[in-house]
C-alpha cells in the first residue's frame, strides 16, 4: 500500500469496536450493580460497593484504552519475552505464601494496596503477544513438529504447572484454547494439531476425573436437575433465570435468582442474571455486541500485514470472543461449570483492565493499517471460497 | 495439505485460517443464540414454573411499609398484624370432621368453605377467612389438634390509627390493579400486593414501599418447607414525617364537626402545612380491610363527598375574601389611594340593574381600609369598574389564584380566575361589565381552593412572600437517617408595594379588631388576629330567600362561608383559611379560625398551665354566631 494512502486514513478509531466495547461495559455496570447490590449490602453495608469499584476500573480502563492505542504495536514484538517473563513471575509469586490471597480454596489473586490483581488475566495477554511473536519468527517452519509445536507445548506445560498449584483450571483451559487456535492460525501442521487435540482431550479427561469436585461438576452438567441440591445448584438456577426472563425480562433490579447464587452472582453467572432481568432482548444485545466485536477484530486481522500484526489482532479478538462464548455456554449449560468471567461485563478489575488494554492494542493495529479506501468489508463467503481457489 | 515452501504461501495460509476461525466463532455464536432462544422462549414457561414449584423454591419476603407521622412523631399510618385462617387440603384429614368444626368456629357455612377449597392445589394453603379478630384466632389456636391442615398466616396490614382525621392527606392503600401491574411503574409488585392509591401513600410510594427480599426454601414432596436455605431480608420502607401538627389537625376536625368544609392552617413564613382537614371524612382503613358494596356506595353517593379533599380539589367562590385582591389592583394601578372615599348607599345602580351591598341600608362614606374591615360591596364594585376585570385577574394570579399551588398531593384544582380571554375561550361570549362587579367581590366565575386562600393569607401576613406549600417535612430511613428534606420556597412576591400591602393589612386588622369590623366577635388582644370574612352566594339573593322559605332541602342554597386570617399582626406565625360549604355568613367561620390560631400560639408559648385555657375552647362558649342556626 502506498505510504500516502495509508497516512491519509490514519488517526481514525475503529468506532464500531469502540461502540461495542462501551456498550458491553455499560450493560456490565448496570448488571454488576443489580446483581451485587443485595450481597454488597449484606457484606459491606453499601449497595454500591462493587458497582463503585467496577466503575473506577472502567474509567481507569478507558484511560488505558485511549493511551495504549497510541503505542505502536511493534513495541510488543520487541518486548515479547520480558512481558512473558514478568507474567510468569507474577503467576509464580502467587505460590509464595503470604503474597497470594486464598479465596474459597484457590489462590488466584494477589493483594497490591487496595486492589487484588489476578495474574492469570495478565498472563493471557502475555501469551497472545508471545505467540504472535513466536509464530511470526518461525513462519513457514511452523510445519515442522519440532519447531512449530514442541516449544509451545513446553510453554504450555510450564504455565499449566503454575496454574495447577493455584488451582485455576478455567483460566488454564482458556490459555490452552488460545494457544491452540493461534497455532492453527500461525500455520501449524493440521495433523500435528489434531494429534495434540486428541492428547489434550485425554489429559483433560484425566484431569477432570482426578479431582472429585470436577467429576461432580461433569455429573451436574449432564444431569443438572437431578443434582439440584449439590453441584447442579448453580446451573439449575441459571436455567430458571433464563426461563423466567422470557422475551423481555423481569426488569433490571427485579431478578430473584441473583439473590441466591453461591457464592457471587456478579462474576461468573452475571449473564444469567442479565437473562432474567433483561430477557432475550438484553441477552441478544450482548451476544450481538460480542459478535460485532469479533467480526471487526478479525477484519482488522485480515487486513493487517501477515505476521505479528495479524496474529496479534487475531489472538486478542479470538481470546475475548472465545471467553465470552465459553462463559455464555457455561451459563446455558452447553458446557460444564467452569470459573470464567464474561469479558467487559463480569465484575473484576484485572479482567476489565486487561481486556480494555487489549482493545487499545487492537485499535492501534487498526490505526496503523486502515482499510484501503473503497475496499469492501471482508465478506465470509468471498474470502473462504474465492481466496482458497486463488491459493490452490 | 498445501506444501509450505515460501513465506508468501505461509502468509496466505494464515489469512485463510483466520477466516476459518471466524467461521468457527460464527458457528459458536449461532449455537449460543439458538440455545438462548430455546431456553427463554420455548422452555421459558416450563423453567419459570420449575422455579416456582421446584423442590427448591423461592418465596418473596415482603418488606414492612414505612410509617407516616406528623411533625412531632405521632403515628398516622403504620402496620398491624393481620391473621388469615388458611387450610392445606392435603393435610386436612379426615375432612368430614374438620370442616364442620372449622365452619362453626369461624361462623361460616360449610358449603362456603368447600367452595373455597374447590380444586385448589393440594399443598398450597387456601384462604378460608381473612383478617380474623384475636378472639376467633384464640379459639382456632386452642383447638389446633382437632384441626390438622389448618394454618394461621400472619401478614402485616396497613393501619391508620387516626382513622379519618388525616385521611385526605395520608390517603390510603388498596390492591394493585391489573393495569397498574402492566404499566411497569410498580416493578416489584405482584397481584394481591397493596400500593398507595391516594395522598402521601401514593405520592411517596417509592419511599414507603421498601425493597422485597426473598427466602430460598427446600420443600418436601408434599410441598411443606423442610429447610430454609438462604434468606435475603427485605429492606423496610422509609418513614415519612409530615409537617402536620396533630393537635391542630384534631382541633380543626372537631371544630368542623362533620359539616362539609375545609380548614387549612399554614406556617406563615414557610408555607408548611400545619393542618389540613376536609370534612366530612372517611375511614381509610376501609380501603385496606375491604368494604362491602353498600359501604362503598354510601361513600360515593354521599352528597357531601367525603372522598373529596375540599381543601384542594374543590373550587369555591371566595366571596369577600377576594376583596383584598380588588383593593390591591385598585391601589397598585393608581385608581384609588388610602384616602379615596366612596359612598355606599346600600346599592349601586349599574345599567338597568341594582347591585346590592350586603348591608342594605348602606355603609356611608368609606376609604379602602374601612371598606375591607366592613366588607363593603359597593366600594369594591366601584373599584372593580375603575380597574377592569383583566387587571383584577392579573392581580388574582399574582396572588396565586387560578393555578395549582404545587402541593403534590394529586388532583389539585387550579380554580378559576375569570377574565375576558377566559370567557371567550370557555363560553365563546364577550365579557359583560356587570360581571366585573360580581368578580370584584369574589362572586361570579371566581373559584378558589381553601389552600390557595390560606397561602394568600400567609403572604399578606408575612409581608408579601407567597410560599409553595410543604406537606412533608422529611423522609427518614428505618435507621433514622434523614434521606430527604423539603425546604421552604417562595413562589413569588405579592404584586403590591409595602405601603399598599400595609393598607390591606390595616383593613384585615380592622375586620377583627375594629369597632365595626365584620369579625369583631373574635377580637382578642393576646392573639392579635387579622382576618377577613367571606360569604359566597350559591344562588342569587332573591332566589336564595325564596328557596330558603319554600324548600325543605334548604341547605343546598345556603351561602358558602369563608374566613381567612393570620396572626399575630407583627412577626406573623400562622395563617388559616376556614371554609364551610353552605355555612351561611362568613362570621360562622371566624371563631373556628380563632380557635386554631389560639391552639397553635398557645402551644408555641404556653401561657402557664395549659389546662387553664382549655374550657374556653369549646365551641359552645363562643361569641354569638349562627352555629346554632344550622341545627
Amino acid at each position: 500500500m502506498p505510504e500516502k494512502t495509508a497516512k491519509k486514513n490514519q488517526g481514525a478509531f475503529d468506532k464500531v469496536i469502540l461502540v461495542a466495547v462501551l456498550g458491553l461495559i455499560g450493560m456490565g455496570l448496570v448488571m454488576v450493580y443489580s446483581a451485587s447490590s443485595a450481597m454488597a449490602v449484606k457484606i459491606y453495608g453499601s449497595d454500591t460497593y462493587f458497582f463503585k469499584r467496577q466503575l473506577f476500573f472502567a474509567l481507569t480502563g478507558l484511560v488505558f484504552l485511549f493511551s495504549v492505542r497510541y503505542i505502536p504495536y511493534r513495541v510488543y514484538q520487541v518486548l515479547a519475552y520480558p512481558i512473558l517473563g514478568l507474567s510468569v513471575l507474577l503467576l509464580g509469586l502467587l505460590l509464595v505464601p503470604g503474597i497470594g490471597v486464598n479465596v474459597g480454596g484457590a489462590t488466584r489473586w494477589m493483594r497490591v494496596g487496595p486492589i487484588n490483581i489476578q495474574p492469570a488475566e495478565i498472563m493471557r495477554l502475555a501469551i497472545i503477544i508471545y505467540m504472535a511473536y513466536s509464530l511470526t519468527k518461525k513462519g513457514e517452519k511452523m510445519k515442522d513438529f519440532s519447531v512449530g509445536i514442541v516449544p509451545h507445548l513446553f510453554l504450555m506445560g510450564l504455565i499449566g504447572g503454575l496454574f495447577y498449584f493455584q488451582p485455576d483450571f478455567g483460566s488454564f483451559a482458556m490459555l490452552v484454547f488460545v494457544i491452540g487456535i493461534m497455532l492453527f492460525a500461525g500455520g501449524a501442521h493440521i495433523g500435528h494439531l489434531g494429534g495434540l487435540v486428541a492428547l489434550a482431550g485425554l489429559v483433560g479427561f484425566k484431569l477432570l476425573m482426578s479431582e472429585g469436585y470436577r467429576r461432580n461438576r461433569i455429573a451436574a452438567f449432564l444431569n443438572p436437575w437431578e443434582n439440584q441440591m449439590g453441584d447442579g445448584y448453580q446451573i439449575t438456577h441459571s436455567l430458571m433465570a433464563f426461563g423466567t426472563g422470557g422475551y423481555s425480562g423481569v426488569g433490571v433490579g427485579n431478578g430473584y435468582q441473583k439473590l441466591f447464587y453461591l457464592p457471587e452472582p456478579h462474576t461468573d453467572f452475571i449473564f444469567s442474571v442479565l437473562g432474567e432481568e433483561m430477557g432475550l432482548i438484553g441477552v441478544g444485545i450482548v451476544v450481538g455486541l460480542f459478535a460485532l466485536l469479533v467480526w471487526r477484530g478479525l477484519a482488522i486481522a485480515q487486513r493487517a500485514p501477515a505476521g505479528f500484526a495479524r496474529l496479534l489482532a487475531f489472538g486478542i479478538t479470538t481470546s475475548i470472543g472465545l471467553q465470552a462464548c465459553l462463559n455464555m455456554a457455561v451459563t446455558t449449560n452447553l458446557l460444564p461449570t467452569k470459573g470464567l468471567a464474561l469479558p467487559f461485563i463480569s465484575y473484576g478489575g484485572s479482567s476489565l483492565l486487561i481486556n480494555m488494554i487489549s482493545i487499545g492494542i487492537l485499535e492501534n493495529i487498526a490505526y496503523a493499517h486502515p482499510a484501503s479506501p473503497g475496499a469492501r468489508a471482508p465478506f465470509f463467503g468471498r474470502l473462504v471460497f474465492w481466496k482458497r481457489r486463488a491459493v490452490a | 495439505m498445501y506444501d509450505i515452501t515460501s513465506r508468501e504461501v505461509w502468509t496466505e495460509w494464515c489469512r485463510q485460517r483466520v477466516t476459518y476461525a471466524m467461521l468457527l466463532i460464527a458457528v459458536a455464536f449461532g449455537v449460543l443464540g439458538l440455545r438462548l432462544v430455546y431456553l427463554q422462549v420455548f422452555q421459558g414457561e416450563r423453567l419459570h414454573q420449575l422455579s416456582e414449584n421446584n423442590a427448591i423454591r423461592l418465596e418473596s419476603l415482603d418488606p414492612t411499609r414505612g410509617r407516616i407521622m406528623d411533625s412531632r412523631g405521632e403515628i398516622l399510618a403504620d402496620n398491624r398484624p393481620r391473621f388469615d385462617i388458611c387450610l392445606i387440603p392435603r393435610d386436612a384429614k379426615p375432612r368430614d370432621a374438620i370442616l364442620p368444626l372449622l365452619a362453626s368456629l369461624l361462623e361460616m357455612d360449610q358449603a362456603e368453605i368447600e367452595k373455597k377449597i374447590g380444586k385448589a392445589a393440594s399443598f398450597k394453603p387456601v384462604l378460608i377467612k381473612g383478617d380474623v379478630g384475636r378472639d376467633v384466632l384464640g379459639i382456632v389456636e386452642a383447638r389446633r389438634y382437632e384441626l390438622p391442615g389448618v394454618v394461621v398466616r400472619v401478614k402485616p396490614q396497613r393501619h391508620f390509627p387516626g382513622q379519618g382525621t388525616t385521611a385526605h392527606i395520608v390517603g390510603y392503600l388498596s390492591e394493585i390493579s391489573l393495569d397498574e401491574l402492566r404499566s411497569g411503574s410498580y416493578p416489584n409488585r405482584k397481584p394481591g400486593d397493596f400500593i398507595g392509591k391516594y395522598g402521601v401513600e401514593k405520592e411517596f410510594e417509592s419511599y414507603l414501599a421498601g425493597r422485597h427480599g426473598g427466602r430460598q426454601v427446600e420443600a418436601d414432596a408434599r410441598g411443606r418447607t423442610v429447610r430454609i436455605m438462604d434468606t435475603v431480608p427485605p429492606k423496610p420502607g422509609a418513614n415519612v414525617f409530615l409537617t402536620l401538627d396533630m393537635r391542630l389537625q384534631k382541633k380543626a376536625e372537631a371544630l368542623l364537626d362533620g359539616r362539609p368544609g375545609a380548614i387549612v392552617a399554614v406556617e406563615a413564613d414557610t408555607g408548611r402545612i400545619l393542618a389540613m382537614v376536609s370534612s366530612p371524612t372517611y375511614d381509610p382503613n376501609l380501603f385496606v380491610d375491604g368494604m362491602t358494596q353498600k359501604q362503598w356506595n354510601e361513600l360515593i353517593r354521599d352528597p357531601d363527598h367525603p372522598l373529596e379533599n375540599k381543601a384542594i380539589h374543590g373550587g369555591y367562590a371566595p366571596g369577600s375574601t377576594f376583596k383584598m385582591i380588588t383593593a390591591m389592583a385598585g391601589l397598585e394601578e393608581g385608581k384609588i389611594d388610602s384616602h379615596t372615599e366612596y359612598n355606599c348607599s346600600g346599592r349601586l345602580k349599574f345599567g338597568d340593574r341594582y347591585f346590592r351591598c350586603w348591608r342594605h341600608w348602606g355603609h356611608g362614606t368609606l376609604e379602602v381600609t374601612e371598606a375591607i374591615a366592613q366588607s363593603c360591596d359597593v366600594f369594591f364594585y366601584k373599584v372593580g369598574l375603575e380597574v377592569g376585570v383583566d387587571k383584577i385577574a392579573e392581580y388574582a394570579r399574582g396572588c396565586g389564584l387560578g393555578q395549582v399551588t404545587g402541593l403534590g398531593l394529586g388532583n389539585e384544582s387550579p380554580g378559576v380566575v375569570p377574565d375576558k380571554a377566559w370567557k371567550r375561550r370557555v363560553y365563546n361570549k364577550p365579557w359583560y361589565q356587570g360581571e366585573t362587579l360580581s368578580v370584584a367581590i369574589g362572586q361570579g366565575a371566581n373559584l378558589t381552593t381553601p389552600l390557595q386562600m390560606a397561602l394568600f393569607a400567609a403572604a399578606i401576613g408575612n409581608g408579601g412572600s407567597l410560599y409553595s406549600p410543604i406537606m412533608v417535612d422529611r423522609v427518614e430511613s428505618p435507621e433514622g437517617d434523614v434521606i430527604q428534606t423539603f425546604s421552604p420556597a417562595v413562589r413569588r412576591k405579592l404584586p403590591a408595594s409595602k405601603a399598599n400591602l400595609e393598607l390591606i393589612r390595616d383593613g384585615m386588622w380592622g375586620a377583627v379588631n375594629g369597632s365595626r369590623g365584620t369579625a369583631r366577635g373574635i377580637c382578642s388582644e393576646s392573639l392579635a388576629i387579622s382576618g377577613k370574612t367571606g360569604t359566597a352566594q350559591v344562588v342569587g339573593r332573591k332566589d336564595r330567600d325564596k328557596f330558603l322559605n319554600e324548600l325543605t332541602d334548604k341547605i343546598k342554597y345556603q351561602d358558602h362561608a369563608w374566613f381567612i386570617a393570620y396572626a399575630p399582626r407583627e412577626d406573623c406565625k400562622i395563617a388559616v383559611a376556614v371554609f364551610i360549604k353552605h355555612g351561611g355568613h362568613g362570621t360562622a367561620c371566624a371563631p373556628l379560625a380563632r380557635d386554631i390560631i389560639k391552639e397553635y400560639l398557645d402551644g408555641k408559648n404556653p401561657p402557664g398551665a395549659k389546662d387553664a385555657s382549655a374550657p374556653a375552647e369549646t365551641p359552645e362558649n363562643l361569641d354569638e354566631t349562627d352555629l346554632q342556626d344550622r341545627e
